[in-house]
Parts: structure tokens; C-alpha cells; sequence
């Protein structure tokens, strides 16, 4: 459970960054400097994507 | 209710030139839904029926008539066929505030008026092309000299107090797994689209938080709770969306610009205020007046910011807003 919180399996699709708008991730790139508990609600609103099948949501409880 | 006065009418915007210090004396937009006649034979009286088809005009009165740079005639001495972007903010040029733009403008009639012992002024009007947007204001039109991030300002816009949301009754919550709450009237959510509920009463846990919803019908929805643990259902409170799904549209003014070499704004948005997303990036300004309207797709988060990145040293005056749509 813990390893799949890790944003290395989500890649984002538009740029993301911090509330001072330093760069967290450049589209295509893995989310690992993305905060963990941002990853649910940036999945749920289209921002990022599982990196690979094996990351995609199962239920909706794999945060 | 809010009330406003003719000194809160904070801006009016035509392509980037900032009308108001023409000291404008009226302003006006007016929509019209256009009908068409319906009666026939046999009836006796007149009857009309709704095209579907809307129409907004503005008109703006009693501007003092100003040949200098970026002054009402300057603004208006183009051709009549000119489409033009226009925005106007009559509660106020705050960040989170109402503020109304036009997908296009023609600005249809230009008149100057001079008057025996009286200054001469300008009047024009403008027949609107397309829609009118409504939305809030992420950027206040105020000088700024170096870059800036209304999120660290302390200025980021949280959608849960737009003036403009509707305020929706919770009737019930159940004790379920998830948790099925039912409104008094039709929520008019989609299914992926966030709220955020205040008040209810059930507890263990709380369904008081920024959650997603499926929508079961016009009148109830589940959330991603498990509140079997609860005493029983929970009652009242009430919600808010905390997200859009259908896009948006954000409007970017420059009315000064001086000095510096180039100007990038950028609206920012974000579900949790903490991670944020490039939602529009407007065209590099490298003059003023500059008037640019972008729209986006999808999802639209709950925190709204805007960024602005100059390059070089001088002074810029930017007007941005976003409508949700």
C-alpha cells in the first residue's frame, strides 16, 4: 500500500507546482516531488495519470 | 443581498484600454431573449415564442471626449466593424470580486457630443458577438513592478466562496457504506464533480469535507464514506461545488505597460491549496493595450491563482479574470 502512494507511478499532464509556483513536474515527467496527499485529488481532476497499468486505481482505494 | 454603488464600478476594459478615467457618467449591458411570432389563423391574439437565441448589448455614456494616448477616442477611432474584448467589474476591482466580459464586441456606434459652455463627450455602443461571461477576478487591475503569485500574495481565489454559488439543502445522510446524502432541491452535480458540505449532522465520520460525488439522481448522490460506524443518518447543512467539469474561460487586460520587455500571466489552479496546476498561459505581452481571452477544458480545481512573470525592470497594469463554466 505505502509503495503505491508513491508518486513515481503518476506522471503529470499539464505542468504542477508549488503555491510559490516552483516547478514540481513538467509534463510527462513522474510526480515524485509532488506532495503524496495532492495525489488522489490531482488523479480525480485529470491533472496527473498511473506512469503504468500497474499503477492505475483499483476501487478508488489505493490512496 | 449585495448592493453596489457607482463608486465600486471598479473597470471597464475595451481591448486593454481602462475607460474610466474618460470619467464615464453611465454604463449599461442589457440581454434580450429573441422571440418570434407564433400565432396563426384562427387565433385572436398575438403570440410569441422563444428562439432559443439570446442577444447582450453595453452601451456606455458620458465619457469625457480625450484625444490622448490610450484615451477614449484613441480606443474608439477604429473602424466600427472592430471586434473588440470587453470587461467591466461594477462590484469593485478586488480580487474575488464579479466581474463581466464579452466574447466579442462591436463597437457599433461612436458618438461625440459637444455642448454650448460644457466639455465634449463620447459616447459608444456595442452590439455583443457571442456570449457574455461572468465570472470572478483573479488579478485587480494595480500597477505591479516585479513578478508576482496571488497565492503567496495571500490573494488566491477559493471557489466554496464565489458570491455566485448556489447554496444547496441537504435533507438526509445516510448510515452506509458509501454514504447516500439526498438535497432538498435538484443538485444539478455531475458524477466525478466535487462538493463540499457543511452542517450535516452525521458523525463517525463527518462527511463535512471536500469530497467527490456519484450521482444517483437529480436529487441525491453518494459519497466515498464509509459512515456505517455512525449513530444514525445525518440531517441538514447544506453544500457547495468545489469544482466545475466543463471548462472555463479566463480574460487577460494590459492597460500600462512601461519598461519592461515582455509579460507572461498565468492562471494556476488547485484541488487541495497545496499542489498546483498550470490551467492558462496567455500570450508574452510586450505592449499595451493587450486584451486576450483563452479557454480550457475539464476539470476545474477549487483554488484559483494567477502568476505574473515580467521580464526586465518598469511597470504593468494587468486585469485578469476566470469564468467557470
Amino acid at each position: 500500500m505505502t509503495d503505491r502512494l508513491n508518486g513515481t507511478h503518476y506522471r503529470a499532464l499539464v505542468r504542477l507546482s508549488t503555491r510559490a509556483n516552483v516547478t514540481l513536474a513538467e509534463p510527462g515527467e513522474t510526480c515524485a516531488r509532488v506532495p503524496v496527499e495532492s495525489l488522489p485529488m490531482l488523479l480525480a481532476s485529470g491533472k496527473i495519470a498511473p506512469a503504468t497499468a500497474d499503477a492505475a486505481p483499483r476501487d478508488g482505494k489505493e490512496f | 443581498m449585495a448592493l453596489f454603488g457607482s463608486s465600486q464600478f471598479g473597470v471597464f476594459l475595451v481591448d486593454g484600454y481602462s475607460l474610466l478615467s474618460a470619467k464615464l457618467q453611465g454604463f449599461s449591458h442589457e440581454v434580450e431573449v429573441e422571440l418570434q411570432p407564433s400565432e396563426g389563423l384562427g387565433d385572436l391574439w398575438r403570440a410569441t415564442l422563444p428562439t432559443g437565441m439570446r442577444k447582450a448589448t453595453i452601451t456606455q455614456d458620458g465619457a469625457f471626449f480625450d484625444t490622448t494616448t490610450s484615451g477614449v477616442h484613441d480606443a474608439m477611432k477604429a473602424a466600427p466593424s472592430t471586434v473588440r474584448l470587453v470587461a467591466w467589474a461594477v462590484a469593485g476591482n478586488l480580487i474575488g470580486a464579479l466581474f463581466t466580459a464579452c466574447q466579442g464586441a462591436f463597437s457599433v456606434k461612436y458618438g461625440v457630443l459637444s455642448v454650448s459652455a460644457k466639455l465634449t463627450k463620447a459616447n459608444v455602443a456595442y452590439q455583443v458577438t457571442g456570449q457574455l461571461d461572468e465570472g470572478v477576478i483573479l488579478q485587480s487591475a494595480t500597477p505591479k513592478t516585479v513578478d508576482w503569485n496571488t497565492k503567496t500574495d495571500g490573494a488566491s481565489v477559493d471557489y466554496t466562496v464565489d458570491p455566485t454559488q448556489t447554496v444547496i439543502p441537504i435533507t438526509s445522510a445516510t448510515k452506509a457504506n458509501p454514504c447516500v446524502v439526498t438535497t432538498t432541491v435538484p443538485h444539478g452535480l455531475t458524477t466525478g464533480q466535487k462538493v463540499l458540505p457543511s452542517g450535516n449532522t452525521l458523525a463517525g465520520p463527518s462527511i463535512n469535507s471536500d469530497l467527490a460525488v456519484t450521482v444517483l439522481s437529480t436529487t441525491t448522490f453518494s459519497v466515498a464514506v464509509n459512515t456505517t460506524a455512525s449513530t444514525g443518518a445525518g440531517t441538514g447543512g447544506s453544500l457547495v461545488r468545489s469544482s466545475t467539469v466543463a471548462g472555463g474561460v479566463g480574460y487577460q487586460f494590459v492597460s500600462a505597460f512601461s519598461g519592461f520587455t515582455g509579460f507572461i500571466g498565468k492562471i494556476r489552479s488547485s484541488p487541495d491549496d497545496i499542489t498546483y496546476a498550470d490551467l492558462i498561459t496567455f500570450t508574452n505581452v510586450t505592449t499595451a493595450p493587450a486584451a486576450e481571452r483563452l479557454t480550457v477544458a475539464g476539470t476545474i480545481d477549487r483554488y484559483l491563482a494567477f502568476n505574473g512573470d515580467v521580464t526586465g525592470a518598469g511597470s504593468i497594469t494587468p486585469f485578469v479574470g476566470f469564468k467557470r463554466t
